[in-house]
């Protein structure tokens, strides 16, 4: 049974469960709950509301699979409802305001901590990602650490695919500042959640020129 | 959408750091973006930023694999399981199916045998399966799940019916204010939950006691509820198909209650049982009092068999910190549901129709009743 599982596609798989068949949905998630976990983790931070929200979504796929549609990928359908069981967590958890976003910090804790003592890029990445805004953090995480096409991110996460890019370029900014990449030159006359002034890289010593403010319609829509 | 279709071109350089990170994102049009990259690749100062971008890029990418915890992936096959748990029983007993005895092709998912109002159209709202190979009448087929099958053929399924569509959550306005309370009240539950439970099924058994012995007293000659339309205490058994047989997962009551005859459907619930099969108890909108003999003293099964979810689930019904009588698996219009009757601060019994759902992700609540218990 298994290897029969195992050779056939995530739409059959769907299309079986959604007809009765007791295994194909556990052969399905079993199949790609790692990078669901992935995502649900690196939005949510908190391994039990990222496990909330993964479990949420797995129910949610249990018995939405008749509405699935072959337009989309399977796990760009999977993903959706990651995405939206983790927002829906998110938006919660902000009407929570004495409830911290997490306790051990936005590393990734629900990773044994020896298996990542020996990155500490790894967690430096994962730290600054805690940092973004959530609409930010969720763009990134699907395009930039997942691999998904900006269509797919935009698919999942049900916004315009100009609004995800949009998103990354945001975060990637403050990524880029923060891993160390840039060097963050405030300057003068630059006003809280501006978008701040060029700094430079890191790599030619600071030399970069001050930056006007340029970039002001980015502030639209950007995330 | 930030970017301008074909507009004006930012300046620079010198350039702001958005602008470089938009252009490196792809959110300019193509020729603008064009007249940019050329200006940026002038600048070296640009060019570094861009770089530095890459380099971000490229650190994200490296990110290593998150593979699930055993114990997440542990606890999401445990709710996989349940949820196909309650596909069977809803497969098994689909609503408005007849006792033993009524024509299948009689059996339409929306007349109830009750003769009482229709529910709640959830079958509408019920996406269409993806291949329609389910029956589309009430032929007799056997389980699609047969683990715990071990008689004949039972009802088929109406079409869509085993899993309908999750209701919305939130329908609870105090909602979130009840799950402020939720991460405070896990600990505490916690520690705490042995006597809880005690303390519940103890009452859930006195409760239970007064239900059996009015049950008796009411219908001396054996036939409780039977054929009684809104029966105050309508108690069933598990043979209500007539075809139960013994190993059952959950016991018959042992208050002498008969199989109901097939016109006993007017009874507002009804304990509906395929062989071999867990019982479910079809629940009608607006009778859930009947269900107090059932619920009583009823172990959480399912996905509240976990306390934390049962926890989560009467704080987002507002119920945090009301004893449990019991929890029971039900049908409800159509919907795989839970029966939670809980002892409230004014010693009032209150009931809780929920579905699968009911957690921290929302209420899921899709009746609710208090009555004197």
């Amino acid at each position: 049974m298994r290897g029969e599982q195992e050779s056939r596609s995530d739409a059959d798989l769907l299309a079986a469960h959604a007809s009765g068949d007791a295994h194909a949905f556990g052969a399905l998630l079993a199949r790609h709950r790692d990078r669901m976990w992935a995502v649900a983790l690196r939005t949510m931070r908190d391994p039990e509301d990222a496990a909330d929200a993964l479990q949420d979504a797995c129910i949610s796929a249990f018995r939405a699979a008749a509405s699935f549609r072959a337009e989309s990928a399977v796990t760009t359908w999977l993903h959706r409802i990651v995405v939206n069981a983790c927002l829906d967590r998110m938006r919660r958890r902000k009407a929570r305001p004495t409830v911290p976003l997490d306790d051990q910090g936005p590393a990734e804790p629900a990773v044994p901590r020896d298996a990542m003592a020996d990155r500490e890029l790894t967690l430096d990445i994962s730290a600054a990602l805690g940092t973004l805004p959530d609409d930010q953090r969720l763009a990134i995480v699907l395009v930039d650490v997942q691999g998904y096409s900006v269509a797919d991110a935009a698919g999942a996460l049900g916004v315009a695919e100009g609004t995800i890019k949009s998103r990354c370029a945001r975060g990637r900014a403050k990524l880029a500042i923060q891993l160390g990449h840039l060097r963050n030159r405030p300057s003068p006359g630059a006003v809280e959640g501006e978008r701040a002034p060029l700094g430079s890289a890191s790599a030619d010593g600071g030399s970069a020129p001050s930056r006007g403010p340029a970039a002001q319609r980015l502030a639209e829509g950007g995330g | 959408m930030t970017a301008p279709l074909s507009g004006p071109i930012p300046a620079g350089p010198p350039f702001d750091l958005d602008v470089l990170a938009d252009l490196h994102a792809g959110v300019y049009p193509e020729d603008v973006a064009a007249v940019l990259r050329a200006r940026a690749a002038a600048d070296p100062d640009a060019r570094a930023v861009l770089a530095a971008l890459d380099a971000t890029v490229a650190d994200l990418h490296a990110l290593p694999p998150v593979p699930i915890p055993a114990s997440v992936a542990a606890r999401l096959d445990a709710a996989v399981a349940a949820e196909q748990a309650a596909r069977t029983v809803a497969r098994v007993v689909p609503v408005g199916s007849a006792p033993a005895g009524i024509p299948p092709t009689a059996q339409h998912p929306a007349a109830l045998p009750t003769g009482g109002p229709v529910p709640p159209s959830t079958h509408a709202s019920v996406p269409p399966p993806l291949q329609s190979i389910r029956p589309t009448t009430g032929a007799p087929m056997p389980p699609v799940l047969p683990q715990q099958h071990a008689g004949p053929p039972v009802q088929g399924d109406a079409p869509g019916s085993p899993i309908p569509q999750q209701p919305p959550s939130g329908r609870v306005s105090s909602l979130e204010g009840a799950r402020r309370a939720r991460d405070q009240r896990r600990a505490a539950q916690r520690s705490r939950g042995p006597v809880r439970w005690a303390t519940g099924l103890g009452i859930a058994a006195a409760v239970a006691a007064v239900f059996t012995v009015g049950a008796v007293l009411l219908h001396p000659d054996g036939e409780p509820g039977t054929g009684m339309a809104g029966g105050p205490l309508t108690t069933t058994s598990a043979a209500a198909t007539g075809a139960s047989q013994p190993g059952m997962n959950e016991p018959a009551p042992s208050n002498g209650a008969q199989p109901p005859p097939a016109d006993a459907g007017s009874a507002p619930t009804r304990a509906t049982t395929a062989p071999g099969q867990t019982r479910a108890v079809v629940v009608q909108p607006h009778h859930l009092a009947d269900l107090l003999p059932q619920i009583a003293g009823k172990a959480p099964a399912g996905p509240f068999a976990d306390p934390a979810r049962l926890d989560a689930c009467l704080a987002a019904n507002d119920a945090a910190g009301q004893d449990v009588l019991g929890v029971l698996p039900v049908s409800y219009t159509g919907q795989q549901a839970y029966a939670i009757s809980l002892r409230t601060d004014t010693s009032e019994v209150r009931i809780l129709v929920v579905g699968p759902q009911c957690g921290a992700s929302g209420s899921d609540l899709l009746e609710e009743q208090t009555t004197t218990g």
